[in-house]
């Protein structure tokens, strides 16, 4: 989930009011928000959006948007940059160019230009964190979105955007001194090391450059270190998405114009033309507002949020959360900001209804269907075992699954051959899934000598290990594991468990020879059998295995497994 | 190994009768640092509710059962939230005498496009909720790690409340 830092400087100048902690974390579920920190000393706020379709929210702009609209009231605000299909913005002659080369590795490129605020400190951090966050998250680490912002004021237009030869194409990239070749950026530069392997296997590489041949970037990679070099005191800025879906990088392009103008710029369009076919057209002038209206009917508001609500009650809680809309013929007709593209059904609407009429005013329910309960049968077999368990004077224990090789493989003198690994553990404490109860009872046995004797334990639990003959490569199995330490335990204590068990599971069983298992003294120890089914073992615990747990008393111990004992 | 346990109620669905209620609970698995309040693994409880009259307010209160009758909570806070396969999407926390507020877990009504596809054509709530977290409130522990202790002598003593 993304996570954003702002100064609380730039959040509340953009909010138009000063809030408390407190307040923020009352006001922030509105935008699925959490204040994850606040540095008072650096005036510095952690904040996580958890809405992963609602990258308008993960900046300082966007989200005090959002806080305003539905704390401070007002008129949701109105963006006047936008092109339509049917209305254009006046580019002022700024024109981006796509050469039909670029179909062949990265299709789309738009840009805007903005102007009118001189870039602070907190200004260039709030742009290079919307970059991060829009590129990474949203765009999946560039591959469907890639941002980069110039100096506008020495680009000459119309801008260039084109497939180029990775090898015959070069300019100097921020970070470095001389020139290098887009094929040298993909390879020795580190911004190239990260981002390069998205184009490199294409015949040609995405260029950007102005009239004059200037470079302005290698997108998605890297900007050039002259017209791409954005620093504080500057005051004219050239923003240009590139990416794999027209209508993705639109978004984001009126999302960082909206910030932007929230911040106090003049946002400038520019046209772009394709040589090609695309959603939008050939020609669009961007920022360009390609949203389709949504059309709610109330009943479904009523059927979902469990109120009857009017139309002008829709209508003004549409506007908390920032959003126009018209009630008419029991319907609600929406119109979606510019800023967000969330609104698949109307069920999306329901929701923004719901938060903006506040949680608050929904009363909790019970259902009053009438249904008929039972429990699986593997349910009733667990809870009959663990009375029988109980009954028989043992305590019922609850252990994590996951822990250590030296646990469940190294402590139990076992092969790991069917045990399952964890790749990329926490720690190796939690490395492996455990493939067995009994090294979880063991521990208990290892931090127990405390505890009065005799100890008489059980789970009824999953384990879990390789099987190929399942489609995953692994099994889980419901298990029933005990075992009874004392001075004196044996074999035939074992055996009148187990008895007594296998007598009120109403089970038909045999013993058979258990060999080569060294968990267990050989010749105390028996494999139970349900026809030619083995459905658990028992037996004395190995001395050697005792030991390796570091407990010197006696035990017996015993594992069912309640999915065969069931079948 | 899931991190949650939404795949119980989607393998449920299909064979869902209307209305219905089923629940399951189901060990989960996340790369989480181990504190009093997450675990490696976990207990997560999952359930749904089919009806043609089910809506935010029936799932507010299965999640207020939840909160005060089985975690015990006094106070209990309901937010919106963010589940893909959910709309509206809602999350529930309890405020723990010792720990503070921690959520239990999030809910909500499943999408139509998760549902229509199934043939199912009523709202079906669902929800996922931490029962480790309810005990730790049920029982009155300050610690997760307690609750799956092998030390036998401090279940022995253990009361509850």
């Amino acid at each position: 989930m993304p996570k954003i830092e702002t100064s609380g400087k730039l959040l509340f100048s953009l909010v138009g009011a000063q809030y408390t902690d407190e307040q923020l974390e009352k006001y922030f579920p509105v935008a699925k928000a959490e204040l994850d920190g606040h540095d008072e000393a650096q005036d510095l706020y952690k904040i996580e959006l958890n809405d992963t379709n609602r990258p308008d929210l993960w900046s300082a702009a966007g989200l005090a948007r959002q806080l305003r609209q539905y704390v401070e009231g007002g008129t949701p605000v109105l963006y006047d940059f936008f092109s339509t299909a049917e209305n254009r913005m006046d580019d002022g002659g700024r024109r981006l160019i796509v050469d039909a080369s670029a179909r062949k590795v990265r299709p789309y490129s738009i840009g805007f230009a903005a102007t009118g605020v001189v870039v602070d400190e907190d200004i260039l951090q709030a742009i290079i964190q919307s970059q991060e966050k829009l590129c990474w998250n949203f765009g999946r680490k560039r591959r469907s979105i890639a941002m980069g912002v110039y100096r506008n004021d020495i680009i000459s237009y119309p801008v260039h955007y084109r497939g180029a030869d990775p090898d015959r194409t070069s300019f100097i990239p921020l970070g470095v001194e001389s020139p290098m070749t887009l094929r040298q950026i993909c390879e020795e530069h580190p911004k190239g090391k990260e981002y390069g392997y998205i184009v490199k296997d294409a015949p040609v590489y995405p260029f950007l450059e102005d009239d004059k041949k200037e470079a302005l970037s290698f997108p998605p990679v890297i900007n050039s270190a002259h017209i791409g070099a954005v620093e504080v005191g500057q005051e004219e800025l050239f923003f240009e998405f590139s990416g794999t879906e027209l209508k993705d990088i639109v978004l984001a392009a009126s999302i960082i114009a909206c910030d932007l103008s929230d911040m106090g710029y003049t946002i400038l369009p520019v046209t772009v033309e394709y040589p090609y076919d695309t959603p939008l057209g050939r020609e669009i002038t961007v920022p360009f507002y390609f949203q389709e209206p949504i059309a709610c009917p109330l009943q479904t508001i009523h059927t979902t949020l469990g109120v009857p609500m009017t139309g002008d009650q829709v209508v003004t809680a549409l506007k908390k959360m920032g959003i126009f809309s018209v009630a008419e013929n029991e319907s609600v007709y929406v119109t979606v900001p510019e800023y967000r593209n969330d609104f698949l059904h109307p069920v999306d609407v329901a929701e923004d209804v719901m938060i903006g009429y506040g949680l608050e005013n929904f009363a909790p329910q019970m259902p009053d269907d009438f249904t008929v309960g039972r429990i699986s049968p593997a349910e009733e077999l667990a809870r009959k075992s663990q009375e029988l368990m109980i009954g028989l004077g043992f305590q019922e224990m609850i252990y994590n699954y996951l822990g250590s090789r030296r646990e469940y493989v190294d402590n139990m003198m076992v092969s790991d051959k069917d045990v399952i690994f964890i790749a990329n553990p926490m720690s190796e404490n939690y490395e492996v899934v455990r493939p067995s109860i009994l090294p979880s009872l063991l521990e208990s046995e290892s931090v127990s000598g405390h505890a009065v004797y005799p100890h008489r334990i059980f789970e009824v639990g999953k384990v879990a290990y390789k099987e190929p003959s399942e489609n995953s490569g692994v099994v889980t199995r419901n298990h029933l594991g005990f075992l009874s330490a004392d001075n004196g335990v044996n074999f035939n204590d074992g055996l009148a468990y187990v008895k007594t068990l296998m007598y009120f599971l109403k089970k038909d069983y045999t013993l058979s020879e258990l060999e080569g298992d060294a968990r267990f003294i050989p010749g105390r120890c028996a494999r139970i059998m349900v026809g030619d089914k083995q459905v658990g073992i028992f037996g004395e615990i190995h001395p050697a295995v005792l030991e390796a747990w570091g407990s010197a008393m006696p035990a017996v111990g015993a594992e069912f497994d309640l999915d065969t004992i069931l079948d | 190994m899931r991190s949650q346990g939404t795949v119980l109620s989607a393998r449920q669905l299909p064979k869902a009768k209307v209305p219905g209620k089923y629940f399951g609970i189901a060990r989960c698995f996340r790369y989480d640092q181990v504190d009093a309040t997450h675990g490696a693994d976990f207990y997560q409880t999952e359930g749904i509710v089919l009806g043609k009259d089910v809506n935010l307010q029936t799932l507010l209160g299965i999640l207020k059962m939840f909160a005060e009758e089985i975690a015990g909570a006094e106070e209990v806070k309901y937010v919106p939230g963010y589940f893909p396969f959910t709309e509206p999407s809602i999350e529930v926390h309890i405020k723990h005498p010792v720990l503070g507020w921690f959520e239990l877990g999030g809910s909500g009504i499943f999408r139509p496009e998760v549902t229509r596809s199934l043939g199912i054509d009523v709202p079906v709530l669902a929800w996922g909720l931490g029962i480790d977290r309810m005990a730790l409130m049920h029982l009155g522990l300050n610690d997760l790690r307690e609750l799956f202790t092998p030390d036998i002598e401090s279940v022995r003593t253990r009361r509850g409340n």
